[in-house]
Parts: C-alpha cells; structure tokens; sequence
C-alpha cells in the first residue's frame, strides 16, 4: 500500500483529473450513471496499482488506460442498457486519441456557442444536463411531449455541433 | 431512421439493442460515421460532466449568491482543482500550537439520533440529508468516541439507491463567528466494514448569507467553477480494518465577511449492482471543527 506521501498525490491527482476521466468513458458509454460507475471503479483500480504510476508522466492518460479497460469489463458484462460493440469501442478510443489536440479548441468553441443560445435553449440543456432532470420532468415544466423534449435536445446538439465546426473553421 | 437519430437515440439512452447494433456496425465500417459519432458523443459528455460550463448557461441573476467572493487562488494545501480544493490528513499543515477555538457543532458524535430533512438544512443546529441511522456497533466497527456512530445507508434522500447518486451526505450549518479572512479544519473520523475499499468526502462551503438560504447556495455552488474558492473538498480512502478508524480532514480559508458555515459528510456508494448492498457498512463519528485566524495554508 502506498505511502502517506503517496496517498495525498493520488488524491489530488484523482480529484483534478476525475471530471476528465469521466468525459472519456462518457463518449463509449454515455448514460451518466454507468459512466459514474465506471469511474468509482477506475479510482479503486488506479488507488491499488498506483505505486506503479511513474509521476513524470501525465496522470490522465495513465488513468484512461485503466478507464477502458473497466469500460471493456462493462460492454461485456452485458450492461441493462443497449451498448455499443468492444470493437466500435476501440475504433472510437483510437479515434478520441487522433481528436485529443484539439479538445481545448473544441472546448473553447463550445462555450461561445452555448453563450449564443436563447434561454429557452438553457434552460432545457441545464436541466437535462447540469440539474439531470429527466425527460419526462422537462416535458412537464415545459408544457411539452417527451418525444418533442427529445427532439429539442437532439436539435440542440445538432446546431452546437454545427456552430463549432463553423468557428473552428475560421480559426 | 437516419444515421444521426441512431446516434442521439444511443446517447440518450433511447436506442434499443438492435440500433446500437447497427451502430456499431456503422463504427466499425464507416470512417466518417466514426468521426460524426465522436463529436456528437464528445458534446454529450463535455455538458454531462464539466460543471464549468453550467455557469455559461445560467441566467446572470442567479450569480448573484457568489458576487462576494475574491479570487483566491491558493487554498487547502496550495491546490485549487477548478474551485474545489483539495486537502487530506495533512497533519503537519496544521501547527498544534497555533490559536484556534472550536467551533459548536450540534451532536458532532452522533450521540442524539436526530436528522431531520433530506437536503442541505435552513437552520443552524441539526444534521440533515441522505438516509442513515446512528448505531452503536456493527460487526467489529465500535464509535470512535461515545456511544453511538453514523452509518450511511443510502444516496438519493428518499431511501433508495438512485445509480444517479454516488454517495450518500449529511449536512450541518453553523454559524461562522469573527472577521477578516479565518480558516476553518474540518475533521472527522472514518471507518468501514466492507471487502471493497470505501472512499468519504469532507466538503465546507462558506457563505455571507444566512442559515435560511445554506440549501440554495449549496445547490448554487458550481454556478462560478471558475471562481468560487470559498468551498473545499477532501477525500479518504479507509485501510480494510474495522477495528481502526481513519481520520479525514479539510481545510477552507473563508472570505471576511463570510458568516455561515455548510459541512457537508458523505460515502461513497460501494455498489450499483441491483441486489447488492450500496452501502454495507460505512460509518463516520466525532466530527471536530475548528476555526483559526492565523494562516494555515501555505
């Protein structure tokens, strides 16, 4: 077991690069619930083999290893909900890789573009996303169908996805 | 159903096991397929788990609960993580000699058994929150001090085991006596009954409102990530002993005019398998909350 020394890193390290971590494993498994659970997972898996982490090299690809591989064990384990292939997953994982240089561009894109949205439209997306309201819960407060509230917030992700291809392609 | 609709049924969970199929398969196969999924998917994460972007999205009315706060860039142990700070049993951050008075928490041993209300209180003077009951032992877990110990029992306020819900918290808010920039240790003490290895959290949030407003700005508190240094975080892991308990402790370096205090004690849930126990055993006990006006961080 590791030292205090030791323990105390691994807590900063696992706090600051937790939000991170969970990012990654949401892009394969996307319910936020199994993704959560996926990262409880990884902390225990990354707290038991970190004497073997090499602390001159960066923490957040070391802990993605371990990630996907916990994502692995849940695609497998034949998860309640529909899941994507082990195959699709390692294809989107190397392809996530190729896409990590520009992640801060993106990031930087997406919050000028969220700015831009009308209330409304902040107000379904933090509901659905910050106050993890469901939908059915958003469709009331809203006055409206489930089905509409779906197709608003694939509209939404639609026109963001749009808006920052459009500012990444004037930079 | 078009190549987009089978991507947005799958991130809102709506797509059955044949669509995820066929989406698979358009992965698998389709290099361009493979790129629209990855940034559609990478939106859907960026706004599900980074908190910093709520504050882009909330009505500026709203901020108002943080308008007070300063900048602070140095906190628990000199690490700011995206405004949370993050601290552990750093005893040697923590001069005894150094004048300190502690501060009265309500039933800091858990001896009374009262808890009313399942969310962050509005008055001063009571533990609320998540499900628990105080116990006198468990298997081989005894109290730390006094007779009776807190055990976590589940994580979503009304009983159950929401899979939403990582851990399960208590809260308790004080007053926060004196001004000029003070610094508040939170102590507690933790222990657990388990095979898997069981992780807490201290959390202290400060405020200049009153007791009557702690629920909304604790629900408020990541309305300015970027910003907001007034609140700190801790962690601990406990050894696979019952017999021994395992201190955690935060450090929070409060604003001037800051005049309430929100502790926050919780446990991570250890399972979201249906059947099996989210929380088999995870106690806390002996709470301490000191307040100190000489500068402990660094």
């Amino acid at each position: 077991m590791p030292g205090p020394d030791r323990y105390e890193q691994f807590t900063r390290l696992l706090l600051e690069h937790e939000p991170e971590i969970l990012r990654a494993v949401m892009v394969i498994i996307p319910e936020r619930a199994d993704a959560r659970d996926i990262v409880q997972e990884t902390a225990v898996a990354l707290w038991k083999h970190f004497e073997q982490y090499d602390s001159t090299r960066p923490f957040a690809n070391w802990a993605l290893g371990y990630a996907r591989i916990q994502m692995r064990r849940f695609l497998r384990s034949g998860s309640r909900r529909a899941s994507l292939t082990e195959r699709a997953a390692v294809l989107l994982e190397q392809a996530q890789d190729d896409r990590a240089a520009d992640k801060e561009k993106r990031d930087a894109a997406l919050r000028e573009c969220l700015e831009q949205l009308p209330p409304h439209s902040r107000d379904v997306l933090t509901g659905y996303y910050f106050d993890e309201r469901t939908v059915e819960q958003l469709a009331q407060s809203h006055g409206r169908s489930v089905e509409a509230i779906y197709k608003i917030l694939q509209r939404l992700r639609a026109a963001l996805l749009d808006c920052i291809n459009l500012k990444l392609s004037r930079v | 159903m078009n190549h987009d609709d089978l991507i947005h049924h799958y991130l809102d969970g709506t797509a059955t096991q044949a669509e995820a199929d066929e989406l698979s398969q358009l992965i698998e196969t389709d290099a361009d397929m493979r790129t629209r999924y990855l940034a559609l998917a990478e939106l859907h994460a960026a706004l599900s788990a980074d908190e910093t972007l709520r504050p882009v999205l909330t009505k500026p009315a709203a901020l108002r609960l943080w308008s007070w706060i300063p900048a602070l860039r140095q906190m628990a142990a000199g690490v700011v993580l995206g405004g949370v700070a993050v601290s552990a049993v750093w005893a040697y951050a923590l001069p005894k000699s150094r004048p300190s008075v502690a501060l009265p928490l309500v039933d800091a041993s858990f001896e009374s058994g009262i808890h009313r209300g399942a969310s962050v209180p509005d008055e001063i003077g009571r533990w609320s929150g998540d499900p628990v009951s105080f116990v006198s032992d468990h298997a081989a877990v005894k109290p730390r001090s006094g007779s009776k110990m807190l055990k976590f029992l589940a994580a979503d306020n009304l009983g159950g085991t929401n899979p939403k819900n990582m851990s399960s918290d208590v809260w308790q808010v004080m007053d926060l006596p004196g001004d000029g920039p003070r610094d508040v240790i939170i102590s507690a003490w933790f222990n657990a009954e388990t095979t898997q290895p069981a992780r807490f959290h201290l959390m202290a949030m400060a405020s200049d409102a009153d007791a009557t407003s702690a629920p909304s700005v604790w629900k408020a508190r990541y309305l300015e990530a970027n910003s907001v240094p007034a609140a700190a975080r801790s962690m601990t892991f406990v050894d696979a002993n019952p017999t021994t308990w395992e201190q955690g402790e935060v450090v929070l370096r409060v604003p001037a005019s800051a005049k309430t205090l929100i502790i926050g004690i919780g446990a991570y849930r250890l399972s979201a398998v249906p059947g099996e126990a989210a929380f088999s055993g995870q106690f806390v006990d002996e709470v301490r909350v000191t307040l100190s006006s000489e500068e402990v961080l660094p």
